[in-house]
């Protein structure tokens, strides 16, 4: 990890946890960790992120595609895709184990 | 020897219920009416029985018997039998998802699903809905079948306590007062109901009435923050889900009952 405490490693590679169902309605998610029963709501951007975890993308392959997809500016993206991971991370819904 | 016996059958729970008190035994009889069953067998049995102490009399409530409760009040006796027996019909209930929410059946022939935690006001809501008309399913659980996503109802007497009591002409006091549907209104229990809306209610003394819509996704999760049996289903995501995705939902805010019904009625056209 660098940078300040949002920061992640670029060649981190988040992977979800097997046991979290997600579903899509309307450009949201909800995410159901299915051993404890915490729900979870995604917005709009964290949808984006989250359907772009194949568990093989790495921090700086999500920030190029999402950046490109959404023809935004790169550090805004790498940003928002920081946060986001470390708040799943937190949520627990990450399979432990950051290089 | 018991005075009254009887079968029930509560989503697949059956049980039989004796009472030695004949009046008692009447009026649980009346309370129970909706899950009357002819027969139900090695079923559990519920006893409540009374005994003369030299305060007056005792209740007793056993189930194979064992005491479970004790009281001088036989309303608090009752309201431990219906504890009970939900709690009973909730841990054996697995072709349904059950959630803690009021429902009602509304003039177009959807249910609508008022979600929340005790102390919402659910059964408030419950009971001014019913009395304006709506059908009743239930003032403590949700019972949706995941292949047809229709609310059958889970028609317990509704249990009315503190301020509400007197809403409904029921006298006041501590504890529970419990009324059946069909006091409210003759013939308010109905049949399953596909799901039309999902409006989670909180009651807020003084509170202005106030209505938030929730998107498909805010619903899922209003609703699965008060599911009882989600994570015994295989889909159960799935199904609330499908629910959010047919049936609008919202939050209703409001400290007082007919903003309250009136916000329902114009939520789902009726």
């Amino acid at each position: 990890m660098t940078g300040g405490a949002d920061a992640v490693d670029g060649a981190y590679v988040p992977v979800p946890r097997p046991t979290v169902s997600a579903v899509e309605l309307d450009g949201e998610t909800v995410l159901l960790e299915q051993t404890t029963g915490a729900m979870h709501l995604l917005n709009p951007v964290g949808t984006a992120v989250w359907s772009s975890l194949d568990g093989a993308r790495t921090v700086d392959e999500l920030v190029a595609l999402l950046s490109d997809e959404a023809g935004a500016d790169p550090a805004a993206v790498r940003r928002d895709v920081a946060s986001f991971v470390r708040d799943l991370e937190r949520a627990g819904l990450l399979v432990e184990g950051r290089p | 020897m018991a005075a009254t016996r009887a079968s029930y059958r509560c989503l697949d729970y059956e049980f039989v219920v004796e009472c030695a008190e004949p009046a008692l035994g009447a009026r649980i009889g009346c309370l129970l009416v909706p899950w009357a069953i002819d027969t139900a067998s090695d079923a559990p049995v519920y006893s409540l029985v009374a005994t003369d102490t030299s305060v007056g009399a005792w209740y007793h409530l056993g189930l194979d018997g064992d005491e479970l409760a004790v009281g001088p009040d036989a309303g608090d006796l009752v309201d431990q039998l219906l504890f009970a027996v939900s709690a009973a019909a909730f841990a054996c209930a697995h072709t349904h998802l059950l959630v803690h929410a009021g429902a009602v059946v509304a003039p177009d022939g959807t249910a609508v699903l008022l979600p929340g935690p005790s102390g919402a006001g659910k059964t408030t809501l419950v009971a001014g809905l019913v009395r304006a008309g709506f059908g009743y399913l239930s003032d403590e659980a949700g019972a949706i079948d995941p292949a047809t996503l229709c609310v059958h109802a889970f028609a317990r007497p509704l249990g009315l306590k503190g301020e509400a009591r007197t809403l409904f002409g029921v006298p006041g006091g501590d504890g529970v007062q419990y009324l059946a549907p069909d006091e409210l209104r003759p013939r308010a229990i109905t049949g399953p109901a596909p799901v039309g809306h999902v409006i989670a209610p909180r009651y807020e003394r003084g509170a202005p009435t106030a209505v938030t819509r929730m998107t498909p996704a805010q619903t899922v999760v209003e609703l699965g923050a008060t599911a009882m049996n989600l994570l015994d289903l295989d889909d159960g995501l799935d199904v609330l889900a499908a629910v959010a995705r047919g049936a609008p939902g919202a939050r209703l805010v409001s400290g007082d009952l007919d903003a309250a019904i009136a916000a329902v009625q114009e939520l789902t056209g009726a």
